[in-house]
């Protein structure tokens, strides 16, 4: 039972006073304004705050299970941690609320405005974001399992490491939206529109994909085992090491595939080689595709790879040689790790690991040279006599001296 | 037809001739006391500056304080409490009279100048009154009695039933628990009996009356403070019993509308020059009067004209609402309502015809009549007999809670099917699964499954047997309530455990939990019940529970009461 009385509260709060710890368990709060008010550890269980407004409320580790939130404002509101367990926040404004690590399990959020809320680590496992708006929101290892995320919008939306398991994204608009490393399996996304996401490593197995559109999608290394993808828009997908092989494909539209490692487009994949690429089959100019696993341990081998080669290193070398025919792409993987490796030859070398030198130059003649913001590199680098393209993330950790040749 | 009410030369409360004891203190009733008539008029305002209508019984034709026109001699203000509360303590059970309640319960709201809402299905409820409220309620409480008396006198000739001679001690806490009674009734607990008289005007307050009421019952609520103001009464009301026969309800309209239309010096045939004067306006309040009564008998054949509307509803409806209707039709016709008696009439006759066609169901043909002779008595009251509202607020909730049970209809499907049109029963009863798919979009299994699942429906509400009470739809709201309480339990169970089975166990028990809520909205939406359906939304679960019990165990007491 409720400590204090609507008008009790409503008293307090004119008086700025603070509500932390208060029992407000089944109290009707509905069209109260407590915005700014700190609600920190409250019992809200039950309560009911259909309408309220709770601008920049504090409401960290506070219990809403079961509150009534319908149409409340909450805008800016600090919900770290507070468990909404069945809460009811339909049509709620939750814009750039902090939500990180709060438990919205079950919890309905039909039409709610989430834009540039954070859930970091939030869990949703089967919450109701039907048609909410998700853009530029941060869901970065949010369990979302078996939620329902129908014509949510999540346009630009951070869900790296996220689990969204199960879950159904019907007709969501996911765009621009970056899924890395995210868990998709069983995944139901009939006409979900993913176009420009960055899809690396998502493991899509046993999706429904079917009439989504995943034009210009970063998916390398992505798992579509048994994906269902049926009508899907594919064209300019980048799918260099993604794995299609199992995925039903029957009429899908794709003009053009990139096969190449960087994502570039580099390496287009046309026509009929689609459906050779998509099945798994060597397509043309593609022979001589590596990739070094992680855990390996390769010591003082040299090693050589012909023009049009590909080679992905996620393995640690020790004192390697390596010589890259003209056009071959390497890529160091964030796992890999090249120490007192040297690099030579006209490739075009991605750096996401670490590279470090063993003798200088360590890098000779590279067409292209970049680094990405996970990566390091420890050497000089002696161009060639065509210049070499770099191009360097910013975040990657750089110690390199820049050689001409001659 | 009624006999001429008679008066206890105890306490001074009347009731129909032929009756043995007074149905105020229970005294002997002499064989010559003086018999009564009945009239209404507008009553003083009952507070300085605040008018409020009353009914007001007075004598005609005989000798009488009131009908000489002169002042009426005003009882001290602690009678009238006592006559407002005296009842209180007779009342035995709640088989009382369902038609002294009915007519109290018009009379509540027409003083209290309300527009007639479903009083068979709005439980009768305590309120707190106090101050010139209280006064004034307690003034309306006693004038009220006496009409309330002749009606319920009629209960009286029911062989057996106990209640009956209690007959308007029954009626009157059904008054005192309306708008403002309640400070009458929680009186009654300590007041004695009182005879009820005429008043003519407010007198102030006696130092002995209850302005401490009871708290006051959220307005769904059952009448739990007058169950505890009265102990035997308790147990019984919650015993479960069976709605009163149609047959019984029905006699009660027609005796009672005898007793107060059809004695001597009654509005039709006013005896004294005073009285003729007075006649436009008593045949306002008879008719007003006899609308209220209308929207309580007649709640059946509403409802069963919203299930025309939105359903297939079986053919049994209409024997429940044909004796209804020709009863009212009659009493229409007694009272001089010549309209109302021919709208009724016609109605009647489609329901005759609707009855003797062939099939299970009710016809295109019947139903076309049936809607075309009730439009007549929208017409002519549409507050009473309108369904347009009625429907468009239990429709939606129905056509959503059937669609979300179909797992894969969710907030996309929704917008689909709306977006398409497909917003009514009907609509879902008729179409085609490639109809749906074609103009939705969805796919055509999804379509198939959501046609089946209406189809579905419709057959299980065709079987449940219809009564005034709606047992059927309320003993399956019943069972889903206990459903739904077992698995919110086995859910806050599963939620304070940490293994991956009960997290398993708890996402299945979150899902049906839902489905039962939505099943259960559905029946509340077919019983007009869109209110507490609303309610409901904002609760736990654990409160959604009692929050249905407690409506459950209202519609018991109702069902016991009968309308």
């Amino acid at each position: 039972m409720a400590e204090l009385t609507r008008d009790e509260v409503v008293q307090r709060v004119k008086l700025k006073k603070s509500l932390a710890r208060a029992d407000l368990s089944g109290l009707d709060l509905a069209g109260a304004v407590l915005e700014g008010i700190d609600f920190g550890r409250a019992d809200l269980e039950g309560t009911n705050l259909e309408g309220a407004k709770l601008r920049g409320a504090n409401l960290r580790s506070a219990s809403l299970r079961e509150a009534f939130l319908k149409g409340a404002d909450l805008s800016d509101a600090n919900l770290e941690k507070a468990d909404l367990e069945g809460a009811n926040l339909e049509g709620s404004t939750l814009r750039g609320a902090n939500l990180n690590r709060a438990t919205l399990e079950g919890a309905t959020l039909t039409q709610a405005v989430l834009v540039g809320a954070r859930l970091t680590g939030a869990q949703l496992e089967s919450a109701d974001l039907g048609k909410a708006d998700l853009q530029n929101a941060v869901l970065s290892h949010a369990e979302l399992g078996e939620a329902y995320l129908g014509g949510a919008k999540l346009g630009s939306a951070e869900l790296s490491n996220a689990d969204l398991t199960a879950a159904n994204l019907e007709e969501a608009d996911l765009s621009k939206a970056i899924l890395n490393d995210a868990e998709l399996e069983g995944v139901k996304a009939p006409s979900a529109n993913f176009s420009g996401a960055t899809l690396m490593r998502c493991n899509f197995s046993k999706a429904i994909l079917t009439n989504a559109n995943l034009t210009g999608v970063d998916a390398r290394h992505a798992n579509f085992d048994e994906t269902d993808l049926g009508g899907a828009i594919l064209t300019g997908a980048r799918l260099f090491s993604a794995t299609t092989s199992t995925a039903r494909y029957s009429a899908i539209q794709a003009d053009w595939l990139d096969g190449s490692p960087n994502g570039d487009s580099s390496k287009r994949i046309t026509g009929e080689d689609i459906a050779a690429f998509l099945a798994g089959k060597v397509a043309p100019g593609a022979a001589a595709t590596r990739y070094f696993g992680e855990g390996d341990v390769l010591r003082d081998a040299t090693l050589e790879f012909g023009e049009g080669s590909s080679i992905e290193i996620d393995s640690r070398f020790e004192k390697c040689s390596i010589a890259l025919g003209e056009g071959t792409d390497l890529v160091v993987g964030e796992a890999g790790v090249l120490s007192e490796c040297m690099i030579t030859g006209g490739g075009n070398i991605t750096i996401h690991g670490q590279f470090f030198e063993k003798q200088s130059p360590g890098i000779v003649g590279p067409r292209r040279l970049v680094v990405s913001s996970c990566g390091s590199l420890v050497g000089a680098v002696q161009q060639n006599s065509e210049d070499t393209v770099f191009a360097f993330q910013p975040g990657c950790r750089l110690r390199m001296k820049i050689l001409r040749r001659g | 037809m009624a006999e001429n009410p008679v008066r206890c030369s105890n306490c001074g409360a009347y009731g129909l001739a032929g009756a043995r004891f007074c149905v105020q203190c229970g005294s002997v009733i002499a064989a010559d006391v003086v018999p009564a008539t009945m009239s209404f008029q507008q009553a003083q305002p009952a507070t300085e500056g605040e008018p409020k209508r009353n009914l007001k019984a007075t004598l005609a034709g005989q000798p009488s304080p009131v009908r000489t026109g002169g002042a009426p001699p005003a009882p001290s203000r602690a009678k009238q409490a006592r006559r407002a509360a005296a009842p209180e303590v007779e009342a035995e059970g709640p088989a009382s009279s369902s038609m002294s309640e009915a007519l109290a319960q018009a009379v509540r709201e027409q003083m209290a100048g309300a527009q007639p809402s479903a009083p068979a299905k709005a439980p009768l409820k305590p309120a707190t009154v106090s101050g010139p409220e209280a006064k004034a309620a307690r003034a309306d409480a006693a004038t009220v009695q006496a009409k309330v008396a002749a009606a319920a006198e009629t209960r009286n000739r029911v062989p057996g039933n106990s209640a009956a001679r209690s007959g308007s001690a029954q009626g009157a806490p059904a008054a005192a628990k309306g708008k403002g009674a309640a400070p009458g009734a929680s009186a009654a607990v300590r007041a004695p009996q009182a005879a009820p008289r005429v008043v003519a005007e407010p007198t102030p307050p006696a130092p002995e009356t209850s302005e401490n009421a009871p708290a006051p019952v959220a307005s769904s609520q059952p009448d739990e403070s007058a169950a505890q103001a009265s102990p035997a009464r308790q147990p019984q009301e919650r015993t479960p019993a069976a709605p009163l026969p149609i047959s019984q309800m029905l006699e009660d309209i027609d005796d009672s509308f005898d007793a107060i239309f059809s004695a001597p010096g009654s509005t039709r045939a006013p005896a004294t020059a005073p009285a003729a004067a007075e006649e436009p306006r008593d045949r306002a309040e008879v008719e007003h009067l006899f609308k209220q009564i209308a929207l309580t008998y007649l709640g059946p054949v509403r409802d069963f004209m919203v299930e025309l509307e939105l359903d297939d509803p079986p053919k049994e409806w209409i024997d429940v609402c044909k004796p209804a209707v020709v009863s009212m039709q009659r009493s229409a016709v007694g009272i001089g309502l010549e309209d109302l008696a021919g709208a009724l009439g016609g109605l009647a006759g489609a329901l005759e015809e609707a009855g003797g066609s062939e099939g299970n169901s009710i016809g295109d043909a019947g139903r076309h009549a049936l809607k075309s002779e009730y439009a007549k008595l929208v017409k002519l009251i549409p507050e009473t007999f309108g369904l347009q509202e009625e429907r468009d607020r239990r429709e939606p909730i129905i056509v959503q809670s059937l669609l979300r049970q179909v797992p894969e209809v969710r907030a996309v499907a929704l917008g689909k099917l709306y977006g398409a049109g497909l917003t009514t029963l009907r609509m879902f009863y008729m179409a085609r699964p490639n109809d749906v798919a074609d103009a939705t979009g969805l796919p055509l299994e999804l379509c198939e499954r959501i046609i089946q699942r209406f189809r579905d429906y419709k057959n299980r509400i065709a079987s449940i047997p219809p009564d005034p009470g709606r047992t059927g739809e309320n003993e399956k709201v019943e069972e889903l309530t206990e459903k739904l309480k077992q698995y919110n339990q086995a859910f806050e169970g599963n939620a304070k455990s940490w293994s991956s089975r009960a997290a398993k166990d708890k996402r299945r028990l979150r899902q049906q939990r839902s489905d039962v809520m939505l099943e259960i909205n559905v029946l509340l939406a077919r019983l007009g019940e869109v209110g507490l359906v609303m309610r409901l939304e904002r609760l736990t679960f654990q409160r959604k529970v009692k929050e249905i019990e407690r409506y459950l165990e209202a519609s018991k007491a109702r069902a016991q009461k009968g309308p």
